[in-house]
């Protein structure tokens, strides 16, 4: 099992917070970049994922057409702002 | 085949899962490639309530929604296509949709959109679900 290296710093930042289970952080932390990993690596994953949001899913077409609208306002309120539209 | 994927197509792949099937067949498709404005990204975080409260995600739902939409979609900063700003705005539809138009000029590639009105320019071609179902052979 891979031991971690830490900084000084970092050591004396966790020392701050003794009531921080530090290991179940790190764990954690492990865990969510060893399946971003493998969600990077495999499209099947990505869309198993993506099929799993999609059927626990509530929204509507008319929720995505709004929804949708929203974001492309937003998208073109950055050419308002750089005084180009 | 190289493509600009509007918001409602984002949408569309988390649907219900029937009318998702389709979106989900072209998103996922080995014969496609998304590119979209980059400030999507920030306009999918800003609303990242309202999308939860419509779409019942939990805070990980979206954030995986999230992860896989930035693997499957190459976000474009607007340095990239300022310089087909103002040829956008001349052919789109809308003014919301103009960085869409100016993407695809630049890329010189097709915009997938359901929206009719994407349609009325002869610029830019645009792709329906059903017409990219058809080209990529998904029936």
């Amino acid at each position: 099992m891979p031991i971690l290296q830490l900084s000084k710093e970092l050591e004396n930042k966790i020392r701050e917070f003794p009531e921080v289970d530090w290991s179940k952080v790190a764990e954690e932390a492990i865990k969510a970049k060893a399946f971003e990993l493998r969600l990077s690596r495999s499209k099947e994953l990505q869309k198993a994922l993506l099929e799993a949001l999609a059927s626990k899913s509530k929204l509507t077409e008319k929720d995505a057409l709004e929804l949708g609208k929203k974001v492309s306002n937003g998208i073109s309120k950055e050419l308002e702002e750089k005084g180009i539209a | 085949m190289r493509l600009i994927i509007d918001a409602n197509r984002v949408f569309s792949v988390i649907i219900g899962k029937k009318l998702s099937s389709a979106a989900m067949g072209i998103f996922f498709s080995d014969a496609t490639d998304f590119f979209t404005p980059f400030r999507m990204l920030a306009e999918l975080e800003n609303n990242r309530e309202e999308i939860r409260f419509k779409s019942g995600f939990s805070h990980e739902d979206f954030d995986n929604f999230i992860s896989i939409m930035k693997l499957r979609i190459k976000f474009m900063p607007l340095e990239d296509f300022m310089d087909k700003i103002s040829d956008a705005k001349e052919i789109s539809p809308h003014s919301k949709d103009i960085e869409y138009f100016a993407l695809a000029l630049k890329s010189n590639c097709a915009i997938w959109s359901d929206e009719k009105a994407f349609k009325m320019q002869s610029k830019v071609k645009v792709l329906t679900t059903s017409e990219l179902i058809n080209e990529l052979g998904l029936k």
